[in-house]
């Protein structure tokens, strides 16, 4: 078993509950102290101090107010000091660590993190490394430019305080990328799952056989295709290696995560606590039943992050892992968003779907883009996706292959569009494969 | 958790507050005589032990305090 810390992975389940709501109450107290943002948005929903201090038991924690990320925004934009605004819960000059959100979802948030929370941070890295059997001897290469996105900052000093080497692949082109990874006998890679089949059709063109290389694990963050079957089956066949997916925000970071067993995803519950509730409602799911998650983090002091709605949809596996980490396990990863879950028809409609049938398609090289029209109050669904250069002669053929695969994940009719390799724009960050026009 | 492993793991959090005691100590000498060098990396030192302080005192405490 791969245990990082056995205090807190194996601790027995009814501990662990107690555990949570002890650390949970502890950050309410102090957010509600230190924070301006949670005063305020505490005060606002009638709750004291003494409200805090008496939370004991989960219905307590229903009672403290959930947060969105447009809130935490609004506390931000124009609000002192600079740049966090009233989620700042320390003297500014503790803060040594600067990041933003990617803002794929509306406005930027700019996140502090005191040397103590980085420290955290790292080690919540080194956790799920360490739990996928990242080692000293290990050679790990980033292939991402890093700036000021927190996700490959943190894999970078998690894996180095494992003690593994770190190969940061910085802004260099594919090519090049895929010769250090070659020359420098890496045995582990980080990267975006898009990214990584980019890596796949580029080294086909450079005639590299990806699956000689040293590299036997696969890091995925940033999107959802490494809990897709048939993504992760592409990557993993043309790698020759495992893939992991974990699951994170710059609110929020690595909350849920893959372990050695590549069963579903544990949630970090150490560290947070995680909620699974109606997204209609907010109030718990019954078990077995889909819901969106609303994370409290125990550990950040720089800027706390309590029942947080992070809009990802879960649903929450009743199997027990054979790792032996009592923390509770996800189906399959997240579903999907609920920001990117947009109606079509009448018919709830997800980009995972999409990808999930393009990836079923072994002539088709991964690439695609979903574009959502409206005309005379009807929805449109086009699927552009690209074929490897030898199969370009039988585009028809594939569309129509598509088209009924769709059919099959997303149950819509959507008009299909098979490209040739190359045409459609290529992302190292999360890939924009959504553009709805309505 | 077996007593005998429960006990190493209190051991080992004696010695986790032990350093944190000293490495605090070291900082307020630092501040004292103004040695950045001193002051800034013990600084940073702290931050590692508040690792170890939350992920193995902490929940050694709430839990196995008996």
């Amino acid at each position: 078993m791969n245990v990082w810390n056995p205090v807190l992975e194996t601790m027995p389940p009814e501990d662990l509950r107690r555990y949570q709501l002890i650390k949970f109450k502890e950050q309410c107290i102090y957010a509600f102290k230190n924070s301006p943002y949670y005063m305020r948005k505490f005060t606002e929903a009638g709750l004291k101090l003494k409200d805090l201090e008496n939370i004991k038991t989960m219905d307590d924690v229903l009672k403290i107010p959930i947060s969105s990320k447009k809130e935490f925004a609004a506390a931000q934009e124009g609000k002192e000091p600079f740049p966090y605004g009233e989620l700042l819960a320390v003297p500014i000059e503790r803060i040594s660590e600067y990041h933003q959100t990617s803002g794929t979802t509306g406005t930027p948030l700019r996140w502090g993190d005191t040397w103590a929370d980085w420290e955290w941070y790292a080690d919540i890295w080194a956790t799920i490394l360490y739990s996928r059997g990242l080692r000293a001897k290990d050679r790990l290469y980033i292939a991402f430019p890093y700036h000021i996105y927190i996700a490959f900052w943190g894999g970078h000093y998690g894996a180095e305080k494992i003690g593994a080497e770190v190969i940061p692949g910085g802004s260099t082109g594919t090519e090049e990328r895929i010769r250090e990874i070659v020359e420098l006998r890496c045995t582990a890679l980080m990267c975006t799952p898009s990214y990584a089949l980019h890596m796949v059709n580029i080294a086909k063109q450079m005639d590299i056989d990806l699956r000689k290389t040293a590299v036997s694990k696969l890091f995925c963050t940033g999107e959802p295709g490494a809990s897709i079957i048939s993504t992760k089956q592409r990557i993993e066949e043309a790698w020759g290696a495992k893939v992991f997916d974990h699951v994170g925000a710059t609110e929020a970071p690595l909350w849920s995560f893959q372990c050695e067993e590549q069963r579903g995803l544990h949630l970090n519950e150490a560290h947070y606590l995680v909620e699974i509730l109606n997204p209609e409602t907010l109030t718990p799911v019954a078990e077995g039943e889909t819901g969106t998650v609303v994370v409290t983090n125990f550990a950040r002091k720089g800027m706390p992050t309590i029942r947080y709605d992070l809009k990802d949809l879960i649903k929450i596996s009743s199997e027990k892992c054979p790792c032996g980490r009592t923390w509770r396990m996800s189906e399959g990863g997240v579903a999907g968003r609920r920001d990117e879950m947009s109606k079509v028809r009448g018919v709830l409609f997800s980009p995972k779907n999409v990808e999930k049938a393009v990836m079923s398609i072994p002539e088709l090289n991964g690439e695609f883009k979903i574009i959502i029209t409206r005309e005379k109050d009807y929805d449109s669904v086009m699927v552009k996706a690209e074929a490897f250069k030898d199969y370009e002669n039988i585009r028809a053929e594939l569309a129509e292959r598509l088209s009924k695969e769709l059919r099959n994940t997303t149950t819509l009719r959507c008009d299909v569009e098979i490209l040739p390799s190359g045409t459609l724009p290529r992302h190292e960050a999360k890939a924009k494969r959504l553009e709805d026009l309505r | 958790m077996d007593k005998e492993k429960l006990q190493k793991l209190k051991d080992i959090d004696r010695e986790i507050k032990n350093l944190d005691a000293a490495a605090r100590k070291l900082k307020n000498m630092a501040e004292e005589m103004d040695l950045p060098i001193v002051f800034y990396n013990v600084n940073r030192i702290l931050g590692t032990l508040n690792v170890l302080k939350e992920n193995i005192s902490e929940p050694l405490n709430i839990i196995y305090s008996d």
